[in-house]
């Protein structure tokens, strides 16, 4: 029998732990590996629950999110490259397990950190102590070098390929929500460009103005319209409305006949500066300027003789109708200079003068915050219609049919036809139902032979475009294609005539917002709608069919034709009073004055 | 024949490598006269060298008391047999006092009984009544008896194998479970395959009869048995042990639901203490200095089966306490790291 070998050093444990260190590198490897496989399964199978989302629904916040994750996949692989680095004792085991070493290195090494004490067979167990140490170290030496090869865990592997696979089409094919959140970022960036440009506005209305000035508090509020864009961009609707009702305010307190009781007071004022000077010394008509010559010429009234005075009075007396347009202060204080002037009474009319001058200068300062409300009004307008526009847009609701056009009435002339109704907002592309057919119209009575053949065209325009709001916006805009029965003709007196109803029956497809046709239109914005109501474009005449009428009837006078001096006045009133109340640019109000100044300078 | 007790110092080394060859030259030579049976062997003689018992439970026939009569005749041990029936007594087994005549003087003198042996056989021990089967209890857990208040040691290595019948119930007395624990091992006794009944029947039927010689003594086994002791165990290996042992408890946080269902009492700590010595013995037999969770497994069954008490329903399924343990062992798996 051999006799147990003697006690052990402690070499035998440190060439033991030194072999075990490059296992343990490359077992903290393959753990890490192992880990960074599943990490990478889980953040690719997020990523998929993202994308498949961000298709579902607008995620503005889908890309960071999808950094956040892989950074967070990087983070936590970095703690779990602290985690699972493995200690000697489970390099061993796992040795042990890989190599079939049973258990000799782990033994070996948890050994070492006990002593035997004071057993009374220490020594025999000291010497296998050692002899485990030494088969410990032998069974490493022998262990496989490349053992703890990193192995990719095939589930994680295959989900993340999976996952992958997944993902890059979602990413690369187009994602329908990426239109709305472009749309809700245009929308922000509307919205800022829109508050800039109120607070702009406020700053012009403000600056060196404070209550009770309206300008003063119209800044104010347009500040905070400002900010409430700024800080909830979103809010379309409600932004929209408050706009709304600001630009309303604002109109409502404008002044219509403001333009042209401007115009009066600076034609008046260089009527006067020119009365007061003799010479056109303020062409420009300002209004203080003709008050200080006034002053002048008060003060020069008493040099002057009755002769002068009777001529100043019938010269200021030529001026009352202009001054009547300037307003009842202006032509009242104009009239008792004249009168007092007439009277030969030199101190009433200083005083009348004063007055005249006073009035001239707090007419202008009226029309100034006039003119900057207006301003005002149409930076409102402007800031809405292109938060209005800023919106996403969506598809409109199918047209209704145009109205049938009307019959012409047995024995009258062939009157047109009632407009169509417009169409309301239809979805884009879908076509209305046809219109009906237009009565046929009995036979008139007319004495003389009419000519009056011609179909009627009803092709009126619906309602204007009128952007679309909050989440309604972009609506399309559709307007059903009127359809007109009826023939008209513009004979004075017709015999007997054959209407045909026209029919121009379905309307096509309503189209996306914009303003189309309309782009050279300045119309009155609130006459197209409110805050709030669905917008419309007009929709082109469809296919319909046409159901001709006839009728034979007596022509009577028709009431339609009438001469345009007879309306000139009434047209001319409204477009002056269109232009003040409008925004408008300046160089159509000339077009626009310029078309009634030569319409009057006619027949 | 004078043997070091076991709890003395180590006076004659053995090395490990030694205690292999020793033990791989008493498997050979009882394989000389036993077929087959490797396992069963090996598992004897681990019991043999922890000093501990085995239960041989088997039909007739198969070679339980060839086994031990080899063993005995390998060992160069001295050996008894006792056949257990109804009506043996107590002093049957551990002797008795009787009146003998020295120098013209009657005197009690001990009469030792068939249990001062280092080998013995316990022949269908389920045949004998409590009483008797209590006999044992003190020479099987303090190799000693006591006679009319006189300790008498018993030689070491004393190695009791014990062998009951399965099948033939009527008439029994089934060991107690405090019995039963002192056995270190309760083996079972598989009937032999084909070709080794073939081989079995050649030996036996032919003019000559195999017989084994003796290879190793009483305090060459004394030897081994020390040193499989001294043999250290990772905490890793022995918190494994107890884990196992833990799990055949219906109520351990790692048992099993077979256990949970149709065991009614686990292991004692007797059955943690012959994993752990069990183990050491079958690492030494391997050939390594080291205990290995294998080495706790490959005892488990042995070590653990008669530990194991099924309840009602665990006898009425017909739940065997082989496929207890397996569940044990399938449950608490070794500690590994990945």
């Amino acid at each position: 029998m051999n006799p147990l070998p003697p006690t052990t050093s402690e070499s035998t444990i440190l060439q033991l732990r030194r072999g075990l260190r490059p296992y343990q590198r490359r077992l903290w490897l393959r753990r890490l590996v192992r880990d960074g496989a599943r990490i990478a399964a889980f953040v690719a199978a997020a990523g998929l629950v993202l994308a498949g989302a961000a298709r579902l629904t607008p995620l503005g916040w889908a890309p960071l999110a999808a950094a956040a994750m892989v950074v967070a996949g990087l983070l936590a692989l970095l703690i779990d490259a602290a985690r699972v680095r493995p200690t000697l004792a489970e390099t061993a085991m796992a040795l042990d397990s890989e190599q079939g070493l049973r258990d000799r290195l782990a033994s070996a090494l948890a050994l070492s950190e006990r002593t035997p004490g004071d057993r009374p067979d220490a020594k025999s167990h000291e010497a296998l102590v050692r002899l485990q140490r030494e088969d410990a170290l032998r069974s490493l030496a022998a262990a496989d070098r490349r053992a703890f090869r990193p192995r990719l865990p095939q589930r994680a592997l295959a989900s993340t390929v999976l996952c992958a696979a997944l993902i890059v089409p979602a990413l690369v094919l187009p994602n329908p929500q990426s239109a709305i959140l472009a749309a809700r970022e245009e929308q922000r960036d509307a919205a800022e460009q829109q508050a800039r440009r109120l607070d702009q506005t406020a700053d012009r209305l403000g600056t060196g103005r404070e209550s009770p000035d309206p300008r003063a508090d119209v800044a104010d509020e347009l500040r905070r319209l400002a900010k409430s864009l700024r800080d909830r961009p979103a809010d379309l609707d409600e932004h929209l409305a408050r706009l709304g009702s600001m630009e309303d305010a604002l109109r409502s307190r404008l002044e219509p006949g403001a333009e042209q009781r401007a115009a009066a007071m600076t034609s008046l004022a260089r009527s006067l500066s020119q009365l007061a000077t003799g010479s056109d010394s303020n062409p420009a008509g300002d209004p203080q300027h003709a008050a200080e010559d006034l002053d002048e010429m008060a003060e020069g009234l008493d040099d002057k003789s009755p002769a002068e005075h009777a001529e100043l009075a019938r010269r200021l007396a030529e001026m009352e109708s202009v001054a009547r347009q300037a307003g009842p202060e202006a032509r009242g204080a104009l009239h008792d200079a004249a009168s007092a002037l007439a009277r030969g009474e030199t101190a009433a009319a200083r005083e009348a003068l004063a007055k005249l001058g006073d009035a001239l200068e707090r007419g202008q300062r009226q029309v100034d915050l006039n003119r900057d409300l207006a301003r005002a009004a149409n930076d409102v307008q402007d800031a809405r219609r292109a938060l209005a526009g800023s919106g996403p847009t969506r598809a409109g609701q199918g047209g209704q049919p145009g109205q049938p056009g009307s019959s012409s009435v047995p024995g009258s002339s062939a009157a047109p036809g009632q407009p169509g109704s417009s169409g309301q907002p239809g979805q884009p592309g879908q076509s209305g139902q046809p219109g009906q057919p237009g009565q046929g119209s009995q036979p008139g009575q007319g004495s003389q032979p009419g000519q009056g053949n011609q179909p009627g065209q009803g092709n009126q325009p619906g309602q204007g475009s009128q952007p679309g709001q909050g989440n309604q916006p972009g609506q399309g805009q559709g307007q059903g294609q009127g359809s007109l029965g009826g023939g008209g003709s513009n004979a004075r007196y017709l015999g007997s005539g054959t209407g045909q109803g026209a029919t121009r029956g379905p309307t096509t497809g309503n189209r996306q917002f914009g303003t189309g046709e309309l782009d050279p239109v300045y119309a009155d914005f609130d006459r197209l709608g409110r805050p709030g109501d669905p917008s419309y474009i007009a929709g082109s005449g469809g296919d319909g069919q046409i159901d001709p009428g006839s009728g034979q009837g007596a022509g009577t006078g028709n009431d339609g034709i009438v001469p345009y001096t007879d309306v000139y006045q009434e047209f001319q009133d409204l477009a002056i009073t269109t232009l003040d109340r409008s925004y408008v640019p300046v160089d159509v109000k000339d077009y626009v004055r310029d078309y009634f100044s030569r319409l009057g300078g006619g027949p | 024949m004078t043997q070091p007790a076991l709890d003395q110092p180590l006076v004659t080394g053995l090395s490990p490598e030694g205690f292999a060859d020793r033990a791989q030259l008493i498997e050979r030579e009882i394989q000389r006269v036993i077929v087959g049976q490797d396992a069963l062997v090996r598992q004897t003689l681990i019991c043999l060298v922890a000093n501990g018992h085995a239960l041989l439970e088997g039909v007739p026939g198969l070679g339980k008391t060839m086994l031990v009569r080899t063993i005995a005749e390998v060992l160069d041990c001295t050996f008894n047999r006792i056949q257990f029936t109804p009506d043996l007594m107590p002093a049957d087994i551990v002797g008795t006092n009787v009146l003998v005549e020295e120098s013209g003087q009657r005197v009690f003198r001990f009469q030792p009984g068939p249990v001062f042996a280092n080998l013995l056989l316990a022949d269908e021990i389920n045949r004998a009544t409590p009483k008797t089967q209590s006999a044992l209890l003190e020479a099987m857990q303090e190799q000693q008896v006591s006679v009319a208040r006189e300790r008498h040691l018993l030689s070491p290595p004393f190695f009791v194998l014990a062998t009951q019948n399965p099948l033939e119930m009527e008439g029994t007395y089934p060991l107690p479970e405090a019995q039963l624990d002192r056995f270190l091992f309760k083996l079972w006794v598989p009937f032999p395959s084909e070709a080794d009944l073939i081989t079995i029947v050649e030996r036996t039927t032919g003019s000559t009869t195999a017989h084994a010689q003796a290879v190793a003594d009483a305090s060459e086994i004394v030897a081994m048995q020390r040193l499989a002791r001294s043999v250290p165990i990772a905490p890793h290996v022995t918190a494994y042990a107890v884990s196992v042992l833990a799990a055949t408890h219906p109520d351990g946080p790692r048992a099993p639901q077979l256990v949970r269902e149709y065991v009614r009492y686990g292991g004692s700590p007797r059955g943690a203490q012959a994993l752990v010595l069990a183990g050491k013995i079958n690492a030494l037999l391997e050939g390594r200095y080291n205990v290995a969770t294998d080495d706790i497994r490959a005892v488990a069954l042995p070590a653990l089966r008669h530990r194991v008490i099924r309840n009602f329903e665990g006898e009425a399924e017909g739940i065997t306490s082989d496929a207890i343990v397996r569940a044990v062992l399938d449950a608490v798996a070794p500690p590994a790291v990945d």
